[in-house]
């Protein structure tokens, strides 16, 4: 998709005299990944992993509600809410969003049990060798757009990370625990 | 921000939806929205307190600063980067392009170095209301960092002003470190 295009499809607006950027009404920001990467390190060495970890993917689940509120003005909330449209859906919002392609393994909103295979993610790109999933932000995020879905307040967990070696993320989404 | 940049950034922008990228002169970007700063440092300021968590926040963005540095660098170029003249246009035309705010440069002497910003609109104050202290920390953090990157001098950044705290705007000083 060129450019032109995609900031038609998405009705982005720039506001030269804000320095704010608009997409069907709702502000966004142009983030370098790496610096997403760089801040969970950061955060790892002042406060430890698992602090920083809880406080990324918390910290993420709204983001993950606002992506939903797009998404909805994009594909509509039917479309949105579908088993049958979501993968595609979510495929095409991540993609546009530059999070990466996203493979829907599993969608049972009803039970809800997601779950999500995905390349290329921000922070897994930018860390080797990792012992534990680091892709807190971005379980976080997935998880918040579920939870717009099913209205339920739901747990996320990455069971497969490519910082770990692994061919790609895996999230699972669920009531938990 | 005058059309030739803004035609330049547009162009320049690709999308690779094969993987699902985006790109600016090969630097990956992605669009996320600004409530992920305010959630951020409100979940991390439940976790380690308001202090905790604006260093924790400031410190680890002052780090992550060498990807921004490096997208105004790709807008521009070092040279008109560094020159105290045509830094407040660079400042201002990065953070338009990325959605971050409007930056108004009130000082910048990169030899002492002094650097005042001011912002209106900022990232995180713009999704928290009545604070009693600053919150824009990783803001605070990232543009420390980019003083740091053009001056080559350890720097340190305070936000004298909020907007969450009901000021104007928010203001930023950063100076070389032994001032502090």
């Amino acid at each position: 998709m060129s450019f032109r295009k995609y900031f038609n499809f998405l009705s982005v607006r720039i506001s030269a005299k804000n320095g704010h950027i608009l997409i069907k009404g709702d502000r966004v920001a142009m983030v370098p990944t790496e610096m997403f990467t760089e801040l969970y390190l950061g955060l790892s060495k002042v406060m430890g992993k698992a602090g920083a970890a809880t406080a990324f993917y918390f910290g993420a689940k709204n983001s993950g509600h606002v992506l939903y509120d797009i998404g909805m003005k994009l594909y509509g909330e039917d479309n949105m809410k579908s088993e049958e449209r979501f993968p595609k859906i979510l495929d095409e919002l991540l993609s546009i969003a530059g999070y990466g392609r996203c493979e829907v393994e599993k969608v049972d909103f009803t039970n809800v049990e997601v779950v999500l295979h995905l390349k290329g993610l921000l922070t897994s790109s930018g860390i080797e060798g990792s012992d534990v999933p680091v892709c807190h932000a971005e379980r976080g995020a997935m998880t918040g757009i579920v939870e717009s879905i099913t209205g339920k307040q739901l747990v996320g967990k990455e069971v497969k990370c490519q910082a770990m070696g692994d061919d790609h993320c895996e999230f699972v989404i669920s009531e938990g625990p | 921000m005058d059309l030739k940049i803004y035609l330049k950034i547009f162009t320049s922008l690709r999308m690779k939806p094969r993987d699902g990228h985006i790109l600016f002169k090969g630097e990956r970007l992605i669009v996320t929205p600004p409530d992920t700063y305010s959630k951020l440092y409100e979940r991390l300021t439940d976790i380690i307190g308001k202090g905790g968590a604006a260093s924790a926040l400031y410190m680890g963005a002052k780090e992550s600063s060498v990807s921004v540095y490096r997208l105004m660098i790709n807008l521009y170029s070092e040279e008109f980067i560094k020159s105290e003249e045509t830094f407040a246009k660079s400042l201002d035309v990065m953070m338009s392009f990325a959605g971050y705010g409007k930056p108004e440069v009130v000082k910048v002497d990169f030899s002492k170095p002094e650097v005042i910003i001011r912002v209106r609109g900022f990232i995180t104050s713009s999704g928290v209301d009545h604070s009693d202290v600053p919150v824009c920390q990783i803001e605070r953090g990232v543009l420390t960092g980019v003083i740091e990157n053009i001056t080559g001098k350890t720097c340190n950044g305070q936000e004298v002003k909020c907007q969450a705290m009901g000021d104007d705007y928010c203001e930023f000083v950063i100076t070389g470190s032994e001032d502090v």
